[in-house]
């Protein structure tokens, strides 16, 4: 009996140790996400073309070739760079010119300049306005998932009325208080979408606060706020990042929609959605200013829906039916 | 079944009030309206006397039970450019050619998405599921507004095909607007679809019915689809609102004159009141809608309807 005890003991302990280095050895979260990128080419493909945005974002004085607001009425409407148009008012065909390599608008603006200086605004409120809405959103799901009660039934019947403005109705509706202007779109944005981050994170914690490991925190005395900041919030990260990297697409496409009604930023930065909006009047004649801002709206929304995808595989694939 | 009805009713009578408190609020951070209607040059006395009129003399309480209840009649006072005409007359009347967009786009989106996603499903990792899964990649990427701008370009500014804005009851009319207005939706319901699909083959019904010996199309159609589908319906629910919403731009786009060209037009005027009822109709139009889909769905879905 004492033997057959001790054999099963040291099978046990042989489990144990088994199962010990196997998760020793298990790769991080984010080591796993990166190992995952590089088998990923098309998640590489859109970490490259975001980077490049963001490059040319942050270094726009340096890589600008012009002043995105020198106008030059002689050269209006010049068109890209190895094509043809007629230059403007009359019938003559004029080659486009490698000193404006994506052409000019109405009033001699360097649009390539412009496109630069508008990935700013595009990348600036997309990701802060997505930041403040998910530190707001986590914020409040997080108290209303721990505490229940009054403050939870307060909060989710407020989200269920922000959640009865369509996303971009809300945007207008509190733009037209607010007006215009970077900050108020970044506000605007911000509180248009705190509520599916409240939501992501109530039913992460409603799960969580049945788990042992919070009863035994609590047990040895635990701070709430301790347990809430470093044990618990921890652990609902993964699908805030990944809802947030889809935010930050749909936020640069809500940014440049109002812009495009002219409840954005303002006239005098330039923006993706102000030069589209702009280039609309010339559509019949000056094809480049309105196709080429809503090209890179495109590609940057592509490169990021490309990354978003990959994170939700590489770090949470219960996400995945979650589309 | 009945309780959770009524439940969901109450809920949504909730969210109306919600949304007209919200309305209140967007009323009285927007200023006094009265230096809207009287402007600059207007003496005190007449700035005193519309003040009284309007009521904006009696403390906030008073006005926003005021506000609700005109609220809930449909009042929401009279539009400031259209002097004499009640702003949710305005609105009204621009309403149906809004709805008949979404309502076209809605319909659109579903057919297309529902086969594409059908196809791209059963034909998994082939060439079709690729290319699918690809335009859907670009349909959500794309912004509405600049497609509309592009399609206006090739077909009616290069082509001459279709006119390239206006309102008229006439197929020409809509082919566009609604093509616009329905490609972020479509994307989005294609990759459900295919995903909804692929989940519910890899289930224990759908082998025990190929193991029958049933036809594939028995199987997708008759079995697969179903399940498919009652998921399908909240989130088509959803993107009606979505399509209500996104037709404030589209409509823009194509001067559609709807009730999405009226709010900017009318933010942009400092209108106020039509902005007001705009606002309200698109979102308890929303709010009904969700109710709606919501009835519909414990309706669908036996398990709901007989617990």
């Amino acid at each position: 009996m004492a033997k057959e005890t001790t054999i099963q003991g040291s099978a046990r302990e042989a489990e144990l140790s088994h199962l010990f280095k196997e998760v020793r050895d298990r790769p991080s979260g984010f080591r796993r996400a990166a190992r995952m990128l590089r088998k990923n080419r098309i998640g590489i493909i859109g970490a490259l073309v975001l980077l490049l945005v963001a490059g040319a974002a942050i270094f726009a004085p340096i890589i600008a070739p012009h002043d995105p607001d020198a106008a030059d009425i002689t050269s209006r409407l010049t068109c890209p760079a190895f094509t043809s148009c007629p230059r403007y008012g009359t019938s003559e065909t004029i080659e486009g010119s490698t000193n404006h390599l994506l052409g000019t608008d109405n009033l001699g603006r360097d649009i390539l300049s412009r496109l630069i200086y508008g990935a700013r605004v595009s990348l600036i409120v997309g990701i802060t306005a997505v930041v403040l809405g998910a530190a707001a959103g986590s914020s409040l799901g997080l108290i209303s998932g721990f505490y229940g009660g009054i403050a939870d039934s307060l909060i989710m019947r407020v989200g269920d009325i922000f959640l009865a403005f369509p996303y971009l109705l809300l945007a207008i509706a509190i733009v037209a208080v607010l007006g215009g202007g970077l900050l108020n779109v970044i506000i605007v944005l911000a509180i248009a979408g705190w509520v599916p981050y409240a939501r992501l994170v109530r039913g992460s914690i409603l799960s969580a606060r049945e788990q042992e490991y919070v009863t035994a925190a609590r047990a040895i005395g635990v701070r709430d706020s301790v347990l809430l900041a470093k044990h618990m919030l921890p652990n609902v990260l993964t699908p805030i990042i990944v809802y947030g990297t889809f935010a930050v697409a749909a936020t640069i496409i809500a940014e440049a929609g109002l812009s495009f009604l002219g409840l954005g930023v303002g006239t005098k930065i330039p923006t993706w959605g102000n030069m589209l909006s702009d280039g609309r009047a010339y559509i019949s004649t000056a094809w480049w200013l309105a196709t080429i801002p809503g090209l890179a709206i495109m590609v940057t929304v592509l490169s990021i829906n490309l990354i978003g995808d990959w994170l939700r595989d590489a770090l949470d694939p219960q996400l995945r039916n979650i589309e | 079944m009945a309780t959770y009805i009524t439940r969901r009713l109450l809920q949504s009578l909730f969210v109306i009030w919600g949304v007209i408190t919200a309305v209140f609020i967007i009323t009285n951070l927007t200023g006094d309206p009265v230096d809207l209607m009287l402007g600059e040059t207007s003496s005190q006395e007449d700035i005193e006397r519309l003040r009284a009129d309007l009521g904006l003399d009696d403390p906030l309480y008073v006005q926003y039970f005021r506000f609700l209840g005109d609220a809930v009649q449909g009042d929401f006072q009279e539009s400031l450019r259209f002097g004499g005409f009640s702003s949710m007359e305005i609105v009204l009347d621009r309403y149906p050619r809004t709805i008949a967009l979404a309502g076209c786009a809605l319909i659109l989106s579903v057919v297309f998405s529902i086969t594409l996603g059908t196809i791209a499903a059963v034909r998994r990792g082939g060439l079709i599921d690729q290319g699918v899964m690809l335009l859907a990649l670009f349909g959500q990427a794309v912004p509405n507004f600049w497609l509309g701008i592009m399609l206006i370009l090739v077909f009616a500014v290069n082509f001459g095909w279709l006119p390239s804005s206006g309102y008229e009851l006439s197929w020409k009319y809509f082919i566009l607007p609604t093509i616009t207005l329905a490609v972020a939706g479509m994307a989005r319901l294609t990759r459900l679809t295919r995903s909804g699909m692929l989940d519910v083959f890899s289930a224990d019904y759908i082998r025990t019915a190929r193991a029958k010996g049933l036809e594939d199309r028995s199987v997708v159609m008759g079995h697969a689809f179903k399940n498919t589908a009652i998921p399908l319906v909240t989130v088509i629910g959803l993107d009606f609102g979505n399509l209500l919403a996104g037709a404030i731009i589209t409509e823009q786009i194509f001067v559609w004159n709807g009730v999405g060209q009226l709010l900017v037009d009318s933010i942009n005027a400092r209108d106020f009141p039509v902005v007001q009822a705009a606002v309200f109709i698109i979102a308890a139009s929303f709010v009904l809608i969700n109710l709606i889909v919501d009835i519909l769905y414990t309706w669908l879905d036996p398990r709901i309807r007989l617990s």
